[in-house]
């Protein structure tokens, strides 16, 4: 359970931790998209060097970066052996009725670096971005949407709310699961029946717990007089600061350099 | 200096029960978040011992007994449970926690079944006892843990805290540990209900000659009920001894956030003042009849 890293800060003190949520979020949007944009080799090399170094200025250790992306190796495996397998073109090996092209390796292996690459990229946000600020920023920054009725400001507090809730989740589990195992409870061995069966005595006291959690939560936020956001002021506004301006910069230089390699 | 005292307090008559050697623990090891629970700690205890663990929040308690039956395993050490490394391969450590019995601090947000009765019948039915077995093994626990027969039937959820408590004690007593440990079993509850509960666990002990690890905030409920007394701080073990012994160094205990028992003080005031009373006395009893003794009563 403790492997989830996606959607979970790590305390440093780097610039990227410093930028404005804002910045950091459009930074990401901006990788993503170039990521989609790139086709050959050029695009991805400067894609490579641009996320090594911000894999560096955050100071966040490789190995914390890398964990989440257990999360996606199966998704990783098919796809990869998907593309591999099915793409048309000439032939390197044969695998029984399988047919590997050279095709295919070329497409499997961007497939496979573009979705590891992804996975890295917003997990950097998460990483060096507190669920607080990061909320901040997504409301902050889709604020225009309220305008059509969006109730911008409602769902960023439900995510905030549920961001903030992993890591107490995460520990209440642990906490259940060492509890249950005290009692000679046995998580690992036997088949998925047996399997599902075992996650009973983890889920149902999970499950009150967080029910119960959810109504003390909203009796606090009443009791503080909670009533949506219209009106409602922030402890700490966002500012853009001079680091912001000088990481948009590097952003454009960035994008522009992509559109070129493309 | 402190390991010193630790191993020479253990009464020689006693076997050897649980014994940790230079225990170590580290949360998160090589990251940001990397945090010393507790480092190099050594202790021996006896079969039937009722031990105190006391300690300023965060001092590590909670962490040092998680190793005691293999639920956490340590950066560093190791811990013998009759004489074996329960760290080994092939160590089975499922069978230890049959053993060794723990209840967390609030233990009663664990239950989980339909009745209060199946839920008791967990520990046993996961250490392979029939059907039938588990269910008398779970009524002996429940009668001992005090919980009347009338709310056997019942949803585990719809008794009280104090109840649900004693029910989740129950389920670990179920498996008939030789050692017990418990976390701040009595945070929580009303103060009849605290002392119903550490008299019930307190008379257990001796009844069944259970090992018995009591972590708790309260020094007067540790200075009541344990043979010896276990402080940490800061993640190092910095007394190990008896009551008397433990008490006696009051400014200590004040610097790393604890305090003697009230009575404790009591008695070094009476004693101040001049009434020959003996300042060792840090139960409500043993204060009674010193006072009583000193003022020529008895
Ligand atoms: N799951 C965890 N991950 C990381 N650090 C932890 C974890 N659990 C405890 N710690 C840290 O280890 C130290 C010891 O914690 P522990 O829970 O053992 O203290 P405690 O003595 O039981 O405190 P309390 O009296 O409040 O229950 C603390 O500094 C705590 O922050
Ligand atoms: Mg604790």
């Amino acid at each position: 359970m403790r492997e989830i890293t996606l959607g979970q800060y790590y305390p440093a003190d780097s610039v990227l931790h410093r930028l404005d949520p804002r910045t950091k979020l459009a930074g990401t949007l901006v990788f993503l998209i170039s990521l989609f944009i790139a086709k050959g080799f050029p695009g991805y090399a400067v894609a490579t060097v641009f996320l090594a170094a911000v894999i560096i200025m955050s100071k966040v250790p490789l190995s914390f970066i890398v964990r989440g992306l257990k999360a996606i190796v199966i998704l990783l495996l098919i796809s990869v052996s998907f593309n591999i397998f099915l793409t048309d073109g000439t032939p390197i090996f044969t695998l029984g009725p399988l047919k590997a092209t050279r095709e295919g390796l070329n497409l499997a292996l961007f497939m496979g670096v573009r979705l590891i690459y992804l996975v890295i990229g917003s997990s950097i946000l998460t990483l060096t971005t507190t669920p607080n600020q990061l909320t901040d920023g997504l409301e902050k920054s889709l604020g225009f949407l309220k305008k059509i009725g969006v109730p911008v400001h409602e769902i960023a507090m439900m995510m905030s709310i549920a961001l903030r809730f992993i890591p107490i989740l995460t520990e209440e589990t642990d906490k259940i699961m060492k509890a249950q195992m005290a009692r000679g409870a046995d998580f690992e061995s036997g088949g998925i029946i047996k399997k599902a069966k075992a996650m009973i005595p983890l889920l149902v006291p999970l499950f009150i717990s967080a029910f119960r959690r959810a109504g003390d939560l909203a009796m606090a936020m009443e009791a503080r007089c909670y009533h949506g956001g219209e009106g409602r002021t922030k402890l700490r506004p966002l500012h853009y600061e001079r680091r912001d301006v000088i990481a948009y910069i590097i952003l454009a230089v960035y994008f522009v350099l992509m559109i070129i390699m493309k | 200096m402190c390991l010193h005292l630790c191993l020479c307090t253990l009464h020689e008559s006693l076997t050897i029960m649980i014994e940790a050697k230079n225990l170590t623990h580290v949360y998160n090891e090589g990251t940001a978040m990397e945090s010393h629970a507790f480092e190099d700690v050594s202790f021996r205890i006896g079969r039937g011992e009722f031990i105190g663990v006391i300690g300023h929040t965060g001092s590590g308690k909670s962490t040092l007994i998680q190793h005691l039956n293999g639920l956490l395993k340590p950066t560093g050490g190791t811990v013998y449970y009759d004489g074996e490394d329960i760290f080994k391969k092939g160590y089975d450590l499922r069978k230890l926690r049959s053993k060794v019995g723990m209840v967390f601090q609030y233990p009663e947000y664990q239950l989980f079944e339909e009745t209060v009765l199946r839920d008791v019948m967990f520990g046993p039915m996961n250490m392979g006892a029939a059907e039938e077995e588990a269910k008398e093994a779970a009524k002996r626990a429940l009668t001992l843990a005090g919980v009347g027969e009338e709310f056997w039937e019942h949803s585990p959820f719809e008794l009280s805290g104090g109840q649900k408590r004693r029910v989740a004690i129950a389920g670990v007593l179920s498996m008939d540990p030789e050692v017990l440990v418990l976390d701040e079993p009595a945070a929580g509850l009303d103060p009849a209900g605290r002392e119903d509960i550490l008299n019930t666990v307190a008379a257990l002990g001796k009844k069944k000659n259970i090992t018995i690890l009591l972590v708790s905030h309260s020094m007067d409920d540790v200075a009541q009920y344990a043979d010896r007394i276990m402080v940490l701080s800061k993640g190092k073990l910095v007394f190990f001894d008896t009551p008397e012994e433990v008490f006696s160094h009051v400014e200590e205990l004040e610097e790393i956030g604890l305090s003697a028992p009230q009575i404790t003080y009591l008695m070094r005031d009476l004693a101040a003042a001049g009434l020959p009373v003996d300042v060792n006395a840090n139960t409500v009893e043993e204060a009674r009849e010193t006072i009583l003794k000193a003022l020529g009563k008895k």
